[in-house]
């Protein structure tokens, strides 16, 4: 079986860093972005099976990435997880408005990453909350 | 009468015989002893002397005589007395005189009779009715006069009481007439609209009046253009219906309200801001933390472990404290908003219980929980009643010694809901019990485990407790342990969501639209697996109810779950729009299910009702809404 491949956009290059080495650890593809324009563009080369994508992004921002790729026709079905250190409601709802199907905040525990991810990519099984 | 001789004639005689009698004299003295000059002289002087003494006396006298008579017939007349007739018959002009005066006494004499004679009449006495009649007319008159002397005091009063009211007023008074005419204009109002009372009255007032607040640009004697708040009343003016217009300076409260606004804005921007800043180096330390301690570069040695579980350690502690203050920050700046879902509380406190009990063990301290039988669910932020659990608990143990004991329960009180967290610990000092949750404030603990907090713990659970509409409060003495009890208010959920219907349908029709309220419910047609798929609708559910949130995004909707396992949401459409609404959920809840594995098992049922269409109340609405495959139940 082929691995899958995730997409994870962070400008914190140290972040991206550990987000890597614990996805390929898990067993995943990981390729890595650091602005907005770097991640429409690997989005589009590559077609990952799942994105990572952090919210505050310089040159495009996490939000408009987003909705530029749930409105495309042929990428809107890569699940996007999304990942920022802002936490208020507002934030939340409009990351679910442009179409990101988790929302997770800062600082995170490694294993509900995974555990989403694994969820969005169908492998996982069901936890209770 | 006739002159017989007039009185120049007299005196004539009176001065030229003495001269004769000198000149003889003198003759005979000359023939007789000569013609000396000087003895002469002196002889006649003599001699004459002797003769013109008493000649002037004489002639005085008679003369001085009638004008005594005279004089004293005046004096007699003055004290007004016309009875005395002047008596003088010297046939010269004084007798003539006297005769006129005698002639002017008698006519004045006659006058004064007259005049008697015509006013006697006058002398006589009022007759009563007329004395009567007078006197009720004089008193009318001055009561007249007083009244009208009153009337003008109060005059004056009431110029001068509107002299200090509408004169001085700071807020421009304008009165308006049907035409649209002003009448009348205070000092402020030439002031704001920068014209004299001459150039305003009998122009048009030149701005709509309709009776409501309207804000108004206007010119300000000091700081120019600025902003005034006009308000319109009817009123009366000189008898006629007009329009009172009041215009008040809100320059300052505009200005005002705009910087409130920047400053709201200034802290959610700083909390945002400051949450970023200090959230990522601390993931980022916190992963690589992890990586190196899960020995994903390499095997670790026992020292390294354990320094890096140091490090780990602090990490998380460190994050506690940023939590903290972020979150007390956040709800003083009011950005907190509850995300309330009905909640098993039972199974909340279990594992905050749960999540304790290893450092409960160590100090060997009893940990255990107590709740009636059956727990309605609450209405509340799960996440957030959590954080309360965890803080009390969490402090139970650390104040209270070895051996001790600690009980979290949950009581039932009709109008509300109790919690109580009890202890067998230090206990607080009475002094102390008012600071209890007063930020920063920390008091003596226990040794064992449990990082030293921030003194911020209590604060931000009173303030969740108070955001959830709850109170808390605390008794204890020292040495006899505590109890932290708070509570929470009882919402039935039918209640509840009827609210939100009402609410929305209020808003429906003010603005003329329409709203639908949706159930979906999943449903296990084949009770026989039961048991199994009853502990599993739970999560199906809850994500059930997210895929709606996010599809919906936000268009007033409301989502509720319900114990009934029913989803309720309300979608501001009209009954078109529903069926749109209806067919995509459809689409995207079965495929929810299908990517479940479920689609086999579970069926879903919609229930659709909308106002204004289908029913005008909350619970028409939601009768209608609900599945027919609940028909049976109430």
């Amino acid at each position: 079986m082929t691995k899958k491949k995730i997409l994870v956009v962070e400008d914190e290059a140290e972040l991206t860093r550990a987000i890597q080495i614990r996805l390929e650890q898990a067993g995943y593809e990981v390729l890595m972005a650091y602005d907005g324009k770097e991640a429409l563009e690997k989005a589009r080369e590559e077609n990952p099976d799942l994105i990572v994508l952090d919210l505050m992004l310089p040159k495009i921002d996490g939000y408009k990435v987003c909705r530029m790729l749930k409105f495309d026709e042929k990428y809107k079905k890569i699940p996007v997880v999304m990942l920022t250190a802002r936490a208020q409601e507002k934030d939340e709802n409009l990351g679910y408005e442009v179409g990101a199907d988790v929302f997770i905040t800062k600082p995170f525990k490694y294993q509900v990453l995974l555990s989403k991810i694994r969820e969005l990519l169908g492998e996982g099984v069901l936890k209770t909350p | 009468m006739r002159l017989r001789l007039k009185i120049r004639y007299k005196l004539a005689l009176i001065f030229c015989l003495p001269g004769l009698v000198l000149i003889g004299v003198g003759e005979i003295i000359g023939y007789f002893w000569g013609y000396d000059l000087l003895r002469n002289t002196i002889l006649v002087s003599a001699i004459l002397f002797a003769f013109l003494l008493p000649i002037a006396f004489i002639s005085g006298g008679i003369f001085v005589k009638s004008i005594k008579k005279l004089q004293q017939a005046t004096e007699e007349i003055a004290k007004g007395n016309l009875d005395c007739p002047i008596d003088i018959e010297s046939g010269d002009e004084m007798e003539q005189l006297a005769d006129s005066f005698n002639d002017m006494i008698a006519t004045i004499k006659e006058n004064r009779g007259q005049i008697a004679e015509r006013s006697a009449p006058l002398k006589k006495p009022i007759p009563g009715r007329y004395q009567k009649i007078l006197k009720t007319s004089a008193k009318a008159t001055l009561n007249v006069l007083e009244d009208l002397l009153k009337a003008k005091d109060d005059l004056e009063l009431s110029q001068q009481s509107f002299h200090s009211i509408v004169e001085k007023s700071a807020d421009a008074i304008i009165i308006v007439d049907r035409n649209g005419l002003v009448r009348y204009v205070n000092p402020a109002a030439e002031t704001i609209f920068g014209r004299n009372q001459e150039d305003f009255i009998d122009d048009p007032f030149g701005m709509p009046l309709n009776h409501d607040r309207t804000e108004i640009g206007i010119f300000r004697l000091k700081g120019g253009r600025g902003t005034g708040e006009m308000t319109v009343t009817e009123t009366t003016w000189l008898g006629e219906k007009a329009d009172l217009v009041t215009i008040h300076d809100i320059t300052e409260r505009k200005s005002a309200e705009e910087k409130l606004i920047k400053l709201d804005q200034l802290k959610t921007d700083f909390v945002s801001t400051v949450s970023h800043e200090l959230r990522t180096p601390l993931t980022i330390m916190g992963e690589y933390a992890s990586i190196i301690s899960d020995e994903i570069p390499g095997k670790l040695n026992p020292e390294q472990r354990e320094y890096l579980s140091i490090i780990a350690g602090n990490i998380d502690r460190l994050s506690g404290i940023i939590e903290d203050l972020l979150d007390i920050s956040k709800i003083e700046a009011e950005k907190v908003v509850l995300k309330r879902e009905f909640v098993d509380l039972a199974s909340i406190i279990s594992d905050v219980v749960t999540q304790f009990k290893p450092r409960a063990d160590e100090k060997q301290i009893e940990l255990k929980t107590v709740f009636p039988l059956s727990l309605p669910p609450f209405y509340i932020d799960g996440d957030r009643i959590r954080q309360v659990f965890t803080n009390l608990i969490g402090n139970a143990i650390k104040f209270t010694p070895r051996n001790g004991k600690i009980t979290a329960e949950a009581v039932d009180k009709e109008k509300e809901f109790e919690c109580r967290v009890t202890d067998t610990g230090i206990g607080i000092a009475p002094e102390n019990l008012d600071k209890v949750f007063t930020r920063f404030e920390q008091f003596d603990r226990t040794e064992g485990s449990g990082a030293k907090g921030t003194g911020l713990g209590l604060a931000i659970t009173q303030a969740l407790i108070q955001l959830h509409r709850g109170r808390i409060w605390v008794e204890s003495e020292p040495n006899k342990g505590s109890q932290f009890i708070f509570t929470l208010p009882r919402y039935s959920p039918a209640t509840l969501f009827q609210e939100h219907v009402m609410n929305s349908m209020k808003e429906a029709a003010t603005i003329g639209s329409a709203t639908t309220l949706f159930n979906v419910s999943l449903v296990d047609p084949n009770p026989l697996n039961g048991k199994f798929l009853q502990e599993r609708l739970e999560p199906i559910l809850k994500d059930m109810e997210g895929l709606l949130r996010k599809s919906l995004r936000g268009k007033g909707d409301i989502v509720l779950r319900d114990m009934d396992g029913l989803v309720h949401f309300l979608v501001n459409c009209d009954k078109e729009s529903a069926l749109r609404v209806e067919s995509r959920l459809k689409q995207k809840l079965s495929d929810y299910l299908v990517s479940q594995g479920l689609a086999e098992r579970m069926k879903l049922h919609f229930g659709r009702a909308t106002y204004p269409d289908d029913g005008s109340n909350a619970e028409e609405l939601m009768k209608k809404a609900r599945p027919a495959v609940y028909a049976s139940k109430a």
